[in-house]
């Protein structure tokens, strides 16, 4: 659906995107993440058109983005960051501007204004003049206004930015709901709304790719071993000795002073065993109640720090 | 580009500086029309020339026409909402021009409540509708040529003061160019290579009656050569700056 090849942009001697290489699958939602300024924006921008890229190419539905320029325009609705709202007009008649510039029929105009201000939540201020309206408002005029005229593939930079928990919890349903029938790009500094929303993650940092892959699988292959958690009622070298004995545990520590008899316990086993299960029965053979356990995967941010932070060649 | 077209027309109307426009351009006609009319002498009648009140209307275009300009192009920049238009499926030319064509409908609103000048002079005197028609078509090229121009210095900046103050200077060029005609001694020729360049001058014919077919090129073509700068100036500015 969306192949991006070699894409560089370059402002003088400023490097903004360098050599970016993704697609992006029919139906999918791509997650982009990466600190501010990493380029997550000048790269859409570029895949929308607004600016052309230095260097690379950029395809959607196999048409180049600087080719078929007109054509590419149609099947794309863009969010960008700062909604693109004009404050002078009623929502109404803005989306219905949108609509017009969208070269979308004059028959089906209010159809689609209709369904976007119903799926956005705007259908309650669309009388209203935008400039009155509240910054969780005018963020959805911008989604609404990418959505006008039903594009194949949805850009949203920063979808969340400015909401409240209750909009942002609504925005992030709506995102996955469109998903189902749209390829969307999403662009987030929030971890845990790529964490749940996105099916692939693009890492970027700095203008380049650090990583892409699926979140969970992100954590677990840069963790390196799976480490659990567990509070254990017992004497600690017996209760010690018993780990060592389940299957597939490669060391244990002993991290809390005791409290109430229980101390907690880090147990690193081999990557991708869960070890909890024959945790539990040892310790029931032997007596020794477990009070709390937990699995330690790395958390999307440790992830995102991890490979934002080191240097570029000790990431693989 | 009708879609651009209607939007800015609207958002003009509802915004503030439509009636200040409208304001400062009725007031300055009001008063050189009101000026030309008045008895120098009590007993006798002014020879009542529109051409000339209208000549001298068109020489306020200098000052008013930045204030209808100033917002066309700064303003999407500033609201991000060029961001909107040049990632629709409109092309750039389409923008510019119905950007261009919003401003021109604007600025034939203020010229056709001047109207109302010459249909009260019909009242008391004679009119040389012929001088009428072709003043007015030569005040409409003036300003759709100044327009042009007040386009080209909003798409530089992203401040509309900066772009008011652009146009106003770049149109303040083209005046003082006829002021310094006037201070040197110049030969015949290049006296005419001088006169080719002004703006102002072009006017004059139109003002004494006749239609003036190498001028209306002229003018045309300013206005095609300043679109022309408008479209290069935001291209440019997609390629450097983004």
């Amino acid at each position: 659906m969306i192949q991006v090849t070699n894409l560089c942009k370059k402002y003088g001697n400023v490097t903004a995107v360098n050599n970016l290489n993704f697609s992006v699958e029919k139906g999918e939602i791509l997650g982009f993440l990466g600190p501010n300024g990493a380029g997550k924006t000048t790269t859409m921008n570029i895949i929308t058109g607004y600016i052309p890229p230095s260097g690379g190419t950029v395809k959607i539905n196999d048409m180049d983005i600087l080719e078929d320029s007109n054509e590419v325009r149609k099947i794309i609705g863009y969010a960008p960051e700062t909604p693109p709202i004009y404050t002078e007009m009623t929502v109404e008649e803005y989306l219905s501007f949108v609509a017009e510039l969208k070269k979308i029929p004059k028959e089906k105009r209010s159809g689609s204004i209709e369904k976007v201000m119903e799926l956005t939540k705007i259908a309650d201020v669309k009388k209203r003049l935008i400039n009155n309206l509240s910054k969780g408002y005018k963020q959805r005029v911008g989604i609404a206004q990418a959505l006008i005229g039903d594009p194949e593939v949805l850009i949203l930079d920063e979808p969340t930015a400015g909401l409240d928990p209750k909009q942002i919890i609504e925005i992030r349903n709506l995102i996955k709901e469109l998903g189902k029938n749209h390829t969307i790009i999403l662009s987030s500094h929030i971890l845990p709304e790529v964490n749940a929303v996105c099916e692939r993650v693009v890492i970027i940092n700095k203008g380049e790719i650090v990583a892409i892959d699926a979140p969970e699988k992100l954590s677990s292959s840069l963790a390196g071993s799976t480490k659990v958690e567990a509070k254990i009622e017992g004497p600690s070298d017996k209760v010690l000795k018993a780990i060592m004995e389940v299957e597939g545990v490669k060391n244990v520590v002993k991290t809390g002073e005791e409290q109430q008899d229980s101390i907690e316990y880090i147990i690193e086993s081999e990557p991708s065993t869960d070890v909890r299960r024959m945790l539990f029965f040892k310790m029931a053979e032997n007596k020794f109640p477990i009070i709390e356990i937990k699995m330690l995967g790395l958390s999307l941010e440790e992830v995102f720090l991890q490979l934002t932070t080191t240097e570029k060649g000790e990431v693989e | 580009m009708w879609a651009i077209f209607k939007r800015e027309v609207k958002s003009f109307f509802f915004s503030p500086i439509a009636y200040v426009y409208l304001c400062i351009f009725v007031f300055i006609s009001g008063f050189f029309f009101t000026m030309s009319i008045i008895p120098q002498s009590p007993d006798v009648m002014p020879a009542v020339n529109y051409g000339d009140t209208l000549s001298t209307m068109t020489f306020t275009l200098l000052f008013v026409i930045p204030i209808l300009t100033m917002r066309l192009m700064s303003e999407e920049r500033k609201n991000a909402t060029d961001l909107l238009l040049l990632t629709s499926p409109v092309s750039l030319t389409g923008i510019v021009a119905g950007k261009y064509l919003a401003a021109v409908f604007e600025f034939m609103v203020g010229l056709v409540i001047s109207l109302i000048y010459p249909v009260i002079l019909a009242f008391f005197s004679t009119i040389d509708v012929s001088v009428i028609f072709t003043g007015y078509v030569g005040c409409f090229l003036v300003g759709a040529t100044f327009i042009a121009i007040g386009l080209f210095a909003s798409s530089l900046s992203k401040n509309q003061i900066t772009a008011a103050i652009l146009s106003f200077c770049f149109l303040l060029i083209i005046w003082v160019f006829e002021a310094v005609k006037a201070l040197f001694n110049l030969s015949e020729n290049s006296q005419k290579i001088l006169d080719s360049f002004l703006v102002l001058k072009k006017y004059d014919e139109f003002s004494s009656g006749l239609f003036d077919f190498g001028a209306l090129i002229f003018f045309i073509s300013l206005i095609v050569l300043f679109l022309f700068f408008t479209l290069r100036t935001i291209e440019r500015r997609r390629w450097s700056e983004g």
